[in-house]
């Protein structure tokens, strides 16, 4: 029972949080800088790879459909949604699978994870927009995702290292 | 089950080789996509001046057959991949039939009895245009 | 450093787009053929309006079968006084018929008399046209009124015969490129490539620098078969001329549609067609036609004289027996293709 009072309201801080992040950088866009659709700096990935890391698979996916659909109900942009969730369950599944392939560290980890953020996203837009043309732009944002991703990566070294709350089976 | 990616805290040799893999990645996109004026070749069919179809011939992987709405004298064109000629025609000079398959970018088939254009475009063009 | 990566690399792609401008194809029907113009530009749709407007207007000067056009009203006149004419009718009127006369009426602006007889007339496109032979004595009462040139004075013009009648058919498509280069530089493109009806007009070159290219038919092939490919330099026009074009049958013999005004007949040059490549596009039109009347040594002496219009421009002269002739400046970029067909080639120099 305290297990998943704990958990819920773990999962429910981490959404907030997640939430929070992503309105945050929604608000200082990257592509204003950087002219770029589809460019952001993928903050919100931290607490994806927090979850993975030190929660669970299905406690991280909790999250991240939870932010997502929190975050279309606050932004209401529908279309947004489809976007963020194709980048975001493609990120999370690939990030899952990385962090289980030794020798890597979490700078790998979060660059593969903003890497499929974007394919995620681009192929949500293909789809939406019905033109496979929309690919062009995958080929900078790929490249893009190399740096958003080590940015992403070594700020989540110090969040896993220095947030070890929830570790509870280690202890 | 604990992951030890969670544990370093510097990049490692295959993390270089995942960005490494993501730039190729791009690169490969990009050279996919590379403005080369279009990788696909399309017929174009004009008449009396109006754009009524475009056919993408890259795309086809069996012969088509396109009747022309609207021709003055019935027409009857056939498409497969990479060419396009007019199968048939009512009109009374019968060039068009007779110009055959143009397959390559910057070829036309001209129907003038029924003011019908189709222009193939798009592919590696060799040629801007045709004289004669 | 790692936000001005990516915004290099943005830069770079960008800019890659705006190099390299998608070409815009804009195809109509003018002139009883059709016409396509394509213009390299971020968006040159006004342009290309602009271009087919340009024409239309000149169409509805120069058509013989338009009642109101220049050419129609100057017709019905013929025999009884001047009409006044739109100063680009006069203008035309002027240049054809200075080629005319430098071609000894091998370019004859006044044939159409003669033309109607054979039903290579003006109503082709309509197809209505009846192709016949004429008798001997009908052309002979016709060939008459094909040898006054128009009378041009200000901006009025006079056929001094009754019966006569102009028809620009062989230089009004040329002279139509100058008007829809002067559209399309009006509105900001200076890259395009013009098709009217077989005259092919570079305005600049391709956007990365490189000259156009264009494929000339092989006479005797169809479809796909190609004589040459050759470079058409910024400026320049290339016009053909063959009988291949438009001919017809009686009596199992092929009567084409270059007519030769000395006797009236179809031109028996020993002339498969003839590519002019020149300046100015209404003189590569009018000089292809000219020159397949004159046939191959009579091009080829005044190519080589260095004086008169012809020695100004570079020609493709394709002979029956499967030779083909090519002036010096045609020679870089030139891709021969008829071997397998049989052709021969030769680069003509002076």
């Amino acid at each position: 029972m305290t297990h998943s009072v704990r958990r819920l309201t773990r999962c429910a801080v981490l959404t907030a949080l997640a939430l929070a992040i992503s309105v945050c950088e929604g608000l200082v866009p990257l592509s204003i800088l950087i002219p770029l659709p589809g460019l952001r700096l993928g903050l919100a990935n931290l607490v994806t790879v927090y979850a993975l890391c030190r929660l669970s698979g299905r406690e991280a996916l909790g999250i991240l459909v939870a932010r997502c659909l929190l975050g279309a109900v606050v932004g209401g942009n529908l279309t947004a949604l489809a976007f963020s969730l194709t980048g975001g369950l493609l990120a999370l599944g690939t990030m899952w699978v990385l962090l289980r392939v030794p020798g890597l560290s979490l700078f790998g980890v979060c660059i593969a994870g903003a890497a499929a953020h974007n394919t995620g996203q681009i192929l949500a837009a293909m789809g939406v927009l019905a033109s496979p043309a929309i690919a062009v732009y995958l080929a900078p944002l790929l490249a893009a995702s190399v740096l958003t991703g080590a940015v992403t990566g070594a700020a989540s070294i110090l969040l896993v290292r220095r947030v070890p709350w929830g570790n509870e089976r280690g202890t | 089950m604990r992951s030890s990616a969670a544990d370093r805290t510097r990049p490692t040799l295959l993390d270089g080789l995942v960005a490494a893999a993501v730039l190729a990645a791009a690169a490969a996109i990009l050279f996919a996509f590379r403005p080369t004026s279009g990788n696909f070749l399309t017929a174009r069919i004009v008449l009396d001046n109006e754009l009524v179809a475009e056919v993408s011939l890259s795309d086809l992987t069996g012969p088509v057959t396109i009747e022309v709405p609207g021709a003055k004298y019935p027409i009857t064109l056939e498409a497969e991949a990479g060419r396009i000629r007019v199968l048939h025609s009512d009109c009374p000079s019968q060039d068009c039939v007779h110009t055959g398959w143009v397959s390559r970018s910057g070829g036309q088939i001209i129907c003038l009895p029924n003011r019908l254009v189709i222009t193939v475009t798009g592919g590696t063009a060799e040629a801007d245009a045709v004289t004669g | 450093m790692k936000r001005i990566f990516p915004l290099l690399l943005t830069v770079a792609l960008l800019s890659g787009c705006a190099s390299a401008p998608e070409p815009v194809l804009q195809s109509f029907f003018a002139m009883d053929t059709t016409m396509s113009v394509t213009a390299y530009d971020r968006d040159p749709t006004e342009a290309l309006v602009a271009a087919q407007q340009a024409v239309n207007r000149l169409d509805a000067l120069w058509s013989r079968t338009r009642a109101d056009s220049d050419v129609a009203k100057l017709n019905a006149a013929a025999g009884s006084g001047p009409v006044a004419v739109d100063p680009d009718t006069a203008a035309l009127l002027e240049k054809a018929n200075a080629a005319a006369l430098e071609s000894g009426m091998a370019f004859d602006p006044v044939l159409a008399p003669v033309m109607d007889a054979w039903g290579f007339g003006a109503t082709e496109s309509e197809t209505t046209a009846v192709h016949r032979v004429p008798e001997q004595a009908e052309l002979d009462a016709l060939l008459p009124l094909t040898r006054d040139l128009p009378v041009v004075e200000g901006d009025t013009a006079a056929l001094s015969l009754a019966g006569q009648a102009v028809d620009l058919g062989a230089i009004a498509k040329g002279a139509a490129a100058d008007y829809v280069v002067a559209a399309l530089t009006e509105h900001g493109v200076d890259s395009a490539i013009i098709a009217l009806g077989g005259n092919i007009t570079a305005l600049g070159t391709k956007p990365d620098g490189s000259p156009f290219r264009v494929y000339v038919r092989d006479p005797q092939g169809e479809g796909e078969d190609f004589l040459c490919l050759m470079s058409l330099r910024a400026g320049r026009t290339c016009s053909t001329s063959g009988g291949y074009e438009r001919y017809f049958e009686a009596d199992g013999q092929i009567y084409h549609h270059i007519i030769d005004p000395a006797d009236g007949y179809p031109a028996r040059s020993g002339l498969l067609s003839v590519t002019v490549v020149a300046e100015d596009p209404a003189l590569a039109d009018a000089w292809s036609t000219a020159l397949y009347v004159l046939g191959a040594e009579e091009a080829i002496a005044r190519w080589k004289s260095g004086e008169g219009t012809v020695a100004g421009m570079d020609l493709i002269l394709v002979t029956e027996e499967g030779h083909v002739y090519i002036t010096q400046g045609l020679e870089k970029g030139l891709e021969t293709l008829g071997e397998g067909a049989g052709y021969t080639y030769e680069i003509l120099r002076r």
